[in-house]
């Protein structure tokens, strides 16, 4: 269980990251959803002890990560995957993953051994675990990113957008993976491709700017957008200025519309059931207003 | 004991990484043939000198029955007396060393900064390490690789010098040679390069690329060189020209060999090779001192460091 309560983080620079969160994460997979700079990294990294809060509250698996002891007890039970995950280019996966297994405390060889290879296993990278990582593609970095945060099997795995960059066979991969891992310990999973979210989290948080717009599950939120979601047709002119589009399909006799809003009577609008992301899109529009 | 196999991981990694960036590597090695090359060629220039004073004739063996000596006597002193030119010429060829003062820092300040510049500072301080855990494998993991590199090198000199004398005069360098160039390097060159090393990987702390710790690294590697020179210099006496500290100072002064002692037997005590005769004397307590200096201050550094990863980054 995470519970974070009035928590706030300043940077030097003035910049306010987070404003007062409060949230309450239990088992299974969590998503955090937001747009690039809204707090999603900042949280993700305050959770995993990496980054101390300006001011607040945050008690992961009953330890408060803002003292010492703390802070170490929830890092030897931690999966974490970076945002921004390097790997030394001059080891392979094996020699890294080792290295890292040491570091999370598995210091009995044989035990180091059957993690690595079955963690290796289970991303897929049995082939290439012996070649430097200078030579690995995006994704398999990624992978090697996902392996070392398995190691140890721990009991929160934190993944800061896992899936940027990686092509839609790999995110369906990664995204399986920690489906599978969420049923054996808790997953917190920072995005901002809903789609991710859709498909593998029963539980999430709309965050932007600071603070949390949304907490429950998808469908809670798809029911907040429920009758604000359209489709129209024009002769080719773009709807009104005040609707937002979310996608655009040229017709034969004009373009067809998917809009968020209140269209006027003379679009003949049909109201249509919003996906996850038309509400993520109500719900942006609306924290704007 | 856990945290022991944390320490010695990173410290492993380290080395290797010391090993395949190459620049520890190079810094020491250069540093360690120049000494090298600095101490052994004047002695070897003079190697022709010595065999020629070791061939005996009669006017010769009467020469030194009137000093009172006998050939096997002068044979031994021949043969101290080239090993204390070798401990000699270390007066100035030993300067070598102190620019690992100045050069090792710039080195080893990337050690740090690498793991930011690749990305993996955030993935390390995920696990359930501190971050005097991770300095302190970070500085052995170099040291490590800067005290082999050393290690080679003074065995080299070694190997060099004995190979050559014996192919020339069929004897090596007097056992107290030998032990005077092991204490010099285990009482001087370690402390110096455990210094310079120390220095670079704390300075590093501070920058995201190793770049950017390139030329602050040569800045901390001047006030080292600046700061040994002027904390533990060596009283200016004689042959000592304030080119050298405290430590090499005191073994100098404390070296004996049975060829200075029949120097000064048969022409007085500025007759020796080494005449150290009125200089100011440096004691065990000084050279203590100066241990006791180098060691709290690099504890304080570390310390600093330390303070410095709680407050930045939380680590």
């Amino acid at each position: 269980m995470i519970t974070v309560s009035q928590l706030t983080k300043t940077y030097g620079n003035k910049v306010q990251a987070l404003r007062g969160v409060d949230l309450e994460i239990g088992t299974g997979m969590f998503g955090l959803v937001g747009p690039n700079g809204a707090g999603k990294t900042t949280l993700m990294r305050i959770l995993a002890g990496l980054l101390r809060p300006t001011s607040g509250n945050v008690s992961v698996l009953g330890n408060d990560v803002t003292t010492s002891r703390g802070k170490l007890a929830v890092k030897s039970v931690l999966g974490y995957l970076p945002q921004e995950l390097g790997l030394y280019p001059d080891l392979t996966a094996i020699e890294f993953l080792e290295y890292v297994a040491v570091l999370k405390g598995i210091t009995d060889k044989i035990e180091r051994k059957k993690q690595v290879d079955e963690t290796i296993e289970l991303v897929g990278l049995s082939g290439d675990a012996r070649r430097k990582m200078r030579t690995f593609s995006g994704g398999m970095k990624r992978r090697v990113g996902i392996a070392q945060a398995l190691l140890r099997k721990p009991q929160l795995l934190i993944v800061d957008e896992p899936t940027s960059g990686l092509d839609p066979e790999e995110r369906v991969r990664l995204r399986n993976l920690l489906a599978e891992m969420s049923v054996r310990c808790m997953v917190i999973l920072s995005t901002h491709i809903i789609e991710d979210v859709s498909q593998s989290c029963n539980d999430l948080a709309v965050i932007n700017l600071g603070k949390v717009l949304f907490r429950g599950s998808p469908g809670d939120l798809i029911a907040q957008a429920r009758g604000r979601v359209w489709n129209l047709i024009t002769s080719g002119e773009r709807p009104d200025s005040d609707l937002t589009v979310v996608s655009t399909m040229q017709i034969q006799d004009g373009a067809q519309y998917r809009v968020i809003g209140t269209p006027s009577e003379a679009h003949k609008a049909v109201s249509v059931e919003p996906t996850l992301e038309d509400s993520y899109i109500w719900l942006m529009q609306q924290s704007r207003t | 004991m856990q945290t022991i196999r944390q320490v010695l991981a990173i410290a492993h990694t380290e080395f290797r990484f010391a090993f395949r960036r190459g620049s520890v590597v190079a810094v020491t090695a250069i540093i360690g043939l120049l000494v090298n090359a600095g101490i052994l060629v004047g002695p070897f220039a003079s190697l022709s000198a010595w065999v020629a004073n070791s061939i005996m004739t009669p006017e010769k063996i009467q020469k030194l029955a009137s000093f009172g000596l006998t050939v096997a006597e002068y044979a031994k002193f021949l043969r101290e007396a080239l090993s204390d030119m070798f401990v000699a010429t270390t007066m100035l060829a030993w300067f070598g060393i102190f620019l690992a003062l100045l050069f090792l820092p710039i080195a080893t300040s990337s050690t740090i900064p690498a793991d930011r510049q690749y990305g993996v500072s955030d993935l390390l301080r995920s696990t359930p390490i501190t971050g005097f855990d991770y300095l302190a494998g970070k500085i052995l993991g170099v040291l490590a690789m800067v005290l082999l590199i050393g290690a080679l090198m003074l065995g080299l000199f070694y190997a060099i010098t004995e190979i050559t004398l014996f192919s020339t005069l069929h004897y090596g360098l007097s056992y107290g040679t030998d032990l005077f160039f092991m204490e010099l390097t285990l009482l001087d060159g370690l402390p110096i390069l455990i210094w310079g090393t120390t220095v670079g990987v704390l300075i590093g702390i501070f920058f995201r690329t190793r770049r950017a710790a390139i030329f602050p690294g040569f800045l901390a590697g001047v006030a080292s060189l600046v700061g040994w020179a002027f904390t533990f210099r060596a009283p200016r006496h004689g042959i000592f020209g304030g080119m050298t500290d405290l430590a090499h100072y005191y073994l100098v002064q404390n070296y004996h060999s049975s060829a200075i002692e029949l120097e000064c037997r048969l022409g007085g005590q500025d007759a020796n090779l080494l005449n150290i005769a009125g200089a100011p004397h440096v004691g065990f307590g000084q050279l203590a001192l100066m241990y006791l200096v180098v060691i709290a201050a690099l504890v304080i550094l570390v310390t600093l460091a330390r303070l410095w990863f709680q407050w930045k980054e939380n680590f």
